[in-house]
């Protein structure tokens, strides 16, 4: 996947270091990719949360991203799109899993008690996660990884505008979720 | 939280306003815009709200050391791709530009090839134009007769004066000439062919003068006033007053015309000697008899040659029988025209009749004696005169009635040594790997129409496509 863009919301110089730790990186300095991934880890890990709507599985998709990228990181052309180039791996992971999950009937998730860090918003984000699936990716690419228009576009392989329709809607069903109306049952079933 | 709704026109521009994505000039628009609509304020104050809800609810502490570790622990020791490949076509690429090429070359390679062919076709019709046109010239210095159907070729070299027109482009058998003469047209009086313009003359021939169909599944032929027309048979109604055999009949010549064959055949067996004796057996099995057999042991082969005379009518058989005993190497079949020499024969006898007769009436004529004397020593003359002339054309009938057929016969003689062994082992392995080298640059050379387009496509294909992509 190309990517292109920089880093939209971070400062220029957190993208600096990250293009200059990925380029260690790409070159097999396996500290250097630890530091992207104390970096980095928590952004991924919420994104997937929002995509796959399991904390476990968001856990595993991520890591299975993480060491992906790690094996894939010498093909990657622009290293200042790193993160970009991270979400768009670890979106196809998260696809991949959806669609086995489908595929095997799974018994219903029993929530893992307490060993988990502590739920803030459980409420909420039960909520939340009845968006459909191209909003939720949209959301988390924008809101969860701060991706630029042009670095979703190319994490998800569409254009830029196509990107910016899709991103008003998602704001928009968002909003209609939110503002407690009912229609977000129809929103779900439209999935 | 507000239900506030904002104007439809706006949603968009406002929702990109949000993300800080929109170009200067929207952005004063939805500013002036904003400054005008409380409506929209509200709901852009409320989306920004959204946003902050939203990623909090998603919000993952930071991991601890562990967590890191462990996924440093499950990194693989090597990343792939560490020499990176930027070019690489991709499936799709080379597929797509495959069938295209497929696609086109099935369609379009037929009509090359016909067209091709249609080319040498023409070709193949002037040349036979000019050797119809050398023929009539000949004709013309010759009392209006056209030449032998044996020695047409040479008869009519001086008038078309290039051997080119005597080989056919499509021909590939290597034979000298590509065509062959009618023989019912052998020397034939041009003024008495009622209709010249339906008498064959010329025809596209292999070497044993039988029709070869080169052209599109047909050949040209020529005809005897200068015509020149393609065929998918040839015309046997239009070839004249007899009827062509087939080539086990008397090579496809007339049988009326009196011709002396000489027939050699050269075949590689495994037992030369063997071999000379079978084709002993088989001369006498078809009536006729052995002039010379000889047998010959060199060095690294055996040799057997033999000389034989056979009836005309059993050469074929006799030649048949002789390539049956190995593999042939050459075989060769010339005729000559004996027709003016049985002829001349025949009318030197009559005459020296017809002088005999007199001679012999004057003889009982006359009574003096130094007449008489003088007559019969004249006589005496003209009958050793006739003797010679029978002799003579004893001689010229037996040749035509028996063929001259040289045989030979050739076996390897088998005594390898070790060096001798191993030095050719050595020099076949050469040979096959040199061989295989060579056989595989062809390939990849006579494979560049196919290939070479297939590469460029896939490159135009990876070029539109990479232009087109977003950045």
């Amino acid at each position: 996947v190309t990517i292109g863009g920089t880093h939209s919301t971070e400062g220029g110089d957190v993208a600096a270091v990250d293009a200059a730790m990925v380029r260690r990186a790409q070159h097999g300095d396996r500290a250097a990719f630890a530091e992207l991934v104390r970096a980095h880890h928590a952004r991924l890990v919420s994104a997937m949360r929002a995509l796959v709507r399991d904390a476990d599985a968001a856990e595993d998709v991520s890591q299975d991203a993480l060491i992906e990228a790690y094996r894939k990181l010498p093909t990657l052309q622009r290293p200042e799109s790193f993160i970009a180039w991270l979400f768009a791996i670890a979106r196809h992971k998260a696809l991949n899993h959806l669609r086995t999950a489908k595929r095997e009937v799974l018994a219903p998730v029993v929530e893992p008690p307490a060993d988990d860090p502590p739920d803030d918003c459980p409420a909420l984000r039960e909520k939340l996660d009845r968006l459909p699936e191209r909003d939720r990716e949209i959301l988390a690419a924008r809101y969860l990884q701060d991706l630029s228009y042009a670095e979703i576009a190319g994490a998800l392989g569409l254009t830029v505008n196509t990107v910016r329709v899709r991103c008003c809607r998602a704001r928009q069903a968002l909003r209609e979720l939110l503002s407690g109306s009912d229609s977000v049952v129809e929103v779900e079933a439209r999935t | 939280m507000s239900d506030a709704m904002p104007c439809n026109e706006w949603v968009e521009r406002l929702s990109g306003h949000a993300d800080g994505e929109l170009l200067p000039a929207e952005h004063a628009a939805v500013e002036q815009h904003l400054a005008a609509c409380p409506a929209c304020r509200d709901w852009l104050e409320a989306v920004r709200q959204d946003a902050r809800l939203y990623a909090q609810a998603y919000a993952e502490p930071a991991r601890s050391e562990a967590y890191v570790a462990d996924v440093m622990e499950r990194l693989p020791a090597r990343q792939s791709g560490k020499t990176q490949r930027r070019f690489r076509f991709t499936l799709i690429e080379l597929g797509v530009c495959a069938a295209i090429v497929g696609i086109l070359g099935v369609v379009t390679l037929p009509v090359f090839a016909r067209a091709r062919e249609k080319a040498r076709q023409s070709s193949c019709s002037s040349n036979l134009k000019q050797l119809g046109l050398g023929m009539l010239l000949f004709a013309q210095d010759h009392g209006n007769c056209f030449p032998s159907a044996l020695t047409w070729q040479r008869d009519i070299l001086p008038y078309v004066k290039s051997e080119q027109f005597f080989r056919c482009t499509t021909d590939d058998s290597g034979q000298v000439c590509s065509y062959a003469m009618n023989a019912q047209l052998s020397q034939a009086d041009l003024d008495t062919l009622p209709t010249p313009e339906a008498q064959v003359l010329l025809y596209d021939a292999n070497a044993w003068g039988t029709p070869a169909k080169r052209h599109n599944e047909g050949l040209n032929v020529g005809f005897a006033d200068g015509h020149v027309k393609w065929y998918r048979d040839l015309p046997q109604a239009l070839m004249g007053r007899v009827s062509l055999g087939a080539r086990g009949h008397n090579y496809g010549l007339a049988e009326e015309l009196h011709r002396a064959y000489e027939a050699a055949v050269a075949v590689v067996t495994d037992d030369a000697l063997r071999s000379l004796r079978s084709a002993e057996r088989i001369v006498g099995e078809q009536g006729g008899f052995v002039l010379q057999a000889d047998y010959r042991k060199g060095k690294r082969l055996a040799t057997s040659t033999l000389t034989c005379k056979v009836p005309a009518g059993n050469l074929e058989a006799t030649l048949s029988a002789f390539q049956a005993l190995g593999s042939t190497t050459t075989e060769q079949l010339a005729g000559v025209d004996a027709t003016q020499d049985v002829v001349a024969a025949e009318v030197a006898l009559r005459r020296e009749d017809e002088k005999h007769a007199r001679l012999a009436q004057e003889a009982s004529r006359t009574r003096e004696p130094d007449v008489t004397a003088a007559l019969r020593a004249d006589l005496e003359q003209s009958e050793e005169r006739t003797l010679t002339n029978r002799r003579k054309q004893y001689d010229v009938l037996s040749r035509t009635v028996l063929s001259t057929v040289c045989a030979t016969f050739e076996s390897p003689v088998p005594r390898p040594s070790a060096r001798t062994l191993t030095t050719s082992a050595l020099h076949a392995g050469w040979h096959w790997s040199s061989r295989t080298v060579g056989v595989a640059g062809a390939w990849a050379l006579g494979l560049a129409p196919v290939w070479v387009p297939v590469a460029v496509g896939a490159l135009c294909i990876r070029w539109c496509v990479r232009r087109r992509r977003p950045r």
